[in-house]
């Protein structure tokens, strides 16, 4: 038999075997009633005169909300309670099948709360504010919704519907005889999985498998393979087939001591494994050694060995130490000490070496580098001191570099009305490279006031902002800048406001007798207008004061249609080259867990439908 | 090659479509809760044949001194009873209304609205959560909760 024709085989196998690699999850609630509603949008359950079976009790109730994303189940109006001879009643009735757990609430001359199901668990259900939200109209909203009149649901929260009919919008369309209504969480189960049999025109045949087993704290483990045949594409030029396998596996002797060993393999020609072994001490101290293989696609394997340590001394601080050796007496060594003194003062000290092989000439590339930084803040200024040196022993190059760096926090005066801030860095670089001595510094100064919105009328204000900075550093290329920016906003009407921002940024250059600078200045304008939530919207007009010319207009206009539908639009106008740039249209569907958009582009003249989830 | 995971998918598509969809679902028919809303509020507008609630909220303080329960039924076309239980954050009723007649001439009203307002005495102690409920028919239909907290003294 021709390869070729081994492959459809191959996919009937897979079909043929997969209900049995999907195992069936255990069902953990089985709803019967006069009608079901469960909304796909929403992921939430309304059901009217509803029998379901909770805890050895049958239970009828007049109508039931669940909503299966935050696990909230909740019954109420006639609720009848049903064991052997034993019969309760209630008003409400909340519960949580998976933890076997409910709280029976009846009105009568006080309000009396009995625990269901089991006994030792401690009851913290409580009614939120979803349930409140939770309405048989909001589903039918939902841009789709299934009714019927018996819904499971598993122990992975899947929703199954029995004879459930589709609603689309609204309008009732095709019935199903059995329906899986929702995805689920999710949640692994032991054993082997199919998770995916795929073909695509560009990766071919995609096959995609996993196992999982995992003892509840003691071990866990999961390995996945990844196989594309590439065989039945044309034209395809890489390799006929490749295949990929993870595997991580994590085994916990007990809570302070785990075990792990991780391991990828790629058919192209590269692998790596990792085994590790963890310790915690006690809350201060936790240490890991691990061992490390890694080979790369042609070239050679290496592996290392590592330690790494934290000790969290509390009030003398916390060390912690990494240190790494990998064959051809490669070394990545690392230690640092980070302690906060006085509540404000803040200190940190580390330290690196690493010696690693450079090309196939036996070279190293020896690095030492080193830092210390100190900082205090208070709530008046911050300040901060660094120095960082890196030692290349290879190349023979020195480089130490201290910093200072000095900020006044913001203040306010005239009553909060004026807030202004200045800082300041200075940096100094040092760099010894054999004969060669270079050393070079420079400095920055910031200073920014700002205004709150000053109202000169009801509905008109206007606020300010300058901005000044100096730049100077040894080799001259000294400037300085300052930037002023008004804007001003006046409601016309209610839901209809104009603003106008005005900006005006320039830049001196000063090296010996020559200034050089540029100055921009812009102006731009906005019309908002948002009389209802139903339409919202926004023109806006910018203008070059300089060269007298319009530049660009946006507008961006919003409106609300029916059942969660809206239209979107945004348009952007070149005065320049006399011309529409772009003009983007959506139609947008907001449907709880996922959107649905319609758009048009102009630019690259596209029409997407997406489906993007939330 | 392609014709032949054509076919294949066909019969994936057909053995699974083919044995759970219907063309023609059961049609179920619509529910029967009429209740559209209940409400805390402060206040009530009262302009028109429809009560309206103002001032919607859960907190309130001892300084309020009465608080609303408003209720907003849809498609009444029989005579029913109404009947409001508060509960004071000592889980102890506090007040109960009785059953109050709504459409006594069982006439169609497409909405219908109606209150029940709680007032409370300075002289008690009522800061705590309080609960609302609410009862159709004889049959709860829906609950509120709500704050009173104590007045801060600025």
């Amino acid at each position: 038999m021709s390869k070729q024709k081994k492959i459809p085989l191959i996919l009937i196998f897979f079909f043929v075997l997969s209900p049995f690699l999907l195992a069936s999850e255990k069902i953990l609630i089985n709803l019967e009633g006069n009608y079901l509603a469960y909304s796909y949008d929403y992921r939430q359950i309304y059901g009217e005169n509803v029998k379901f079976e909770f805890s050895l009790y049958e239970v009828s109730c007049q109508y039931i909300k669940i909503d299966v994303a935050s696990r909230t189940f909740y019954a109420y109006g006639n609720i009848v309670l049903k064991k052997e001879n034993e019969i309760i009643s209630g008003d409400e009735f909340l519960f949580d099948p998976k933890k076997n757990i409910g709280k029976l609430i009846s009105y009568k001359e006080g309000v009396e709360i009995k625990k269901i199901g089991d006994e030792g668990s401690e009851i913290a259900l409580s009614k939120n504010n979803i349930l409140d939200e939770l309405s048989l109209s909001k589903i039918k909203k939902s841009f789709i919704y299934f009714t019927g009149k018996l819904f499971q649901i598993n122990k992975n929260f899947e929703i199954y519907g029995f004879n459930v009919g589709l609603y689309l919008e609204g309008i009732e369309s095709i019935g199903f005889k059995k329906f899986k209504l929702s995805g689920g969480f999710h949640q692994r189960r032991n054993g082997i999985s199919l998770n995916r049999i795929w073909y695509t025109r560009s990766q071919g045949i995609i096959g995609r498998l996993s196992y999982l087993y995992e003892k509840e704290k003691k071990i866990n483990t999961i390995t996945q393979l990844n196989y594309e045949e590439h065989s039945v594409l044309k034209d395809y030029s890489g390799l006929k087939r490749q295949i990929d396998v993870m595997s991580s596996t994590t085994i916990n002797f007990n809570e302070n001591l785990n075990l792990g060993l991780t391991g990828n393999y790629n058919s192209g020609g590269l692998w790596n494994t990792r085994l590790w072994l963890n310790k915690k001490w006690s809350n201060k101290v936790n240490t890991q050694v691990d061992v490390l293989y890694n080979k790369p696609i042609n070239l050679q394997g290496e592996a290392w060995v590592g330690f790494q340590s934290n000790i969290n001394a509390n009030k003398f601080g916390n060390i912690s130490f990494v240190g790494k050796y990998g064959i051809q007496n490669q070394v990545l060594s690392n230690i640092s000490y980070r302690n906060t003194f006085l509540k404000k003062i803040n200190f940190l000290l580390s330290s690196s070496y690493s010696k690693v092989k450079i090309g196939r000439n036996g070279d190293y590339s020896k690095i030492f580098s080193g830092g210390i930084n100190l900082s205090y803040s208070s709530r008046i200024f911050n300040l901060s001191t660094d120095y960082y040196l890196n030692y290349d022993l290879f190349g023979d190059q020195l480089l130490s570099q201290p910093q200072l760096r000095l900020g006044l926090n913001p203040f306010n005066f005239f009553g909060g009305l004026l807030s202004a801030s200045i800082y300041n860095i200075f940096i100094y670089n040092n760099l010894n490279k054999g004969e060669i001595h270079e050393d070079n510094y420079s400095n920055n100064t910031v200073f920014n006031l700002s205004t709150k919105p000053i109202f000169v009328q009801k509905s008109f204000s206007l606020n300010f902002n300058i901005a000044l900075e100096q730049f100077v550093e040894k080799e001259g290329r000294n400037f300085t800048s300052g930037g002023f920016i008004v804007n001003a906003n006046k409601g016309l009407i209610k839901g209809v406001s104009v603003g106008g921002l005005y900006n005006i940024q320039s830049r001196r250059k000063t090296k010996s007798w020559l200034i050089e600078g540029t100055t921009s200045q812009n102006l731009s304008a906005v019309l908002k207008v948002n009389p209802s939530k139903r339409l919202n919207g926004w023109v806006s007009f910018s203008f070059d004061p300089k060269n007298s010319t319009w530049r660009q207009s946006f507008v961006d206009v919003s409106i609300e249609l029916f059942r969660n539908w809206k239209f979107h639009s945004l348009l952007n106008y070149d005065f320049i080259l006399k011309k529409i740039n772009n003009v983007d249209l959506y139609i947008i569907r907001e449907a709880g867990q996922f959107q649905l958009r319609f758009v048009w582009r102009s630019l690259s003249k596209q029409f997407m439908v997406e489906l993007v989830p939330r | 090659m392609k014709r032949n995971i054509i076919i294949v998918i066909l019969l994936m598509l057909s053995s699974f479509f083919g044995s759970c969809i219907t063309l023609r679902p059961k049609h179920i028919f619509p529910p029967d809760n009429q209740v559209e809303g209940i409400h805390l509020c402060k206040g009530m507008e009262d302009s028109g044949d429809l009560l309206k609630p103002v001032d919607i909220q859960s907190d309130f303080t001892s300084k309020d001194d009465h608080i609303n329960c408003f209720i907003k039924l849809k498609d009444v076309s029989i005579k029913i009873r109404l009947r409001w239980k508060w509960y004071s954050p000592d889980k102890k009723m506090f007040r109960d209304t009785g059953d109050i007649i709504v459409n006594q001439n069982e006439e169609y009203l497409g909405v219908v609205t109606a209150y029940d307002m709680l007032q409370l005495t300075p002289e008690s102690k009522n800061e705590g959560q309080w609960t609302v409920v609410v009862f159709m028919n004889d049959k709860f239909i829906g609950r509120k909760t709500f704050q009173v907290r104590p007045l801060k003294l600025s």
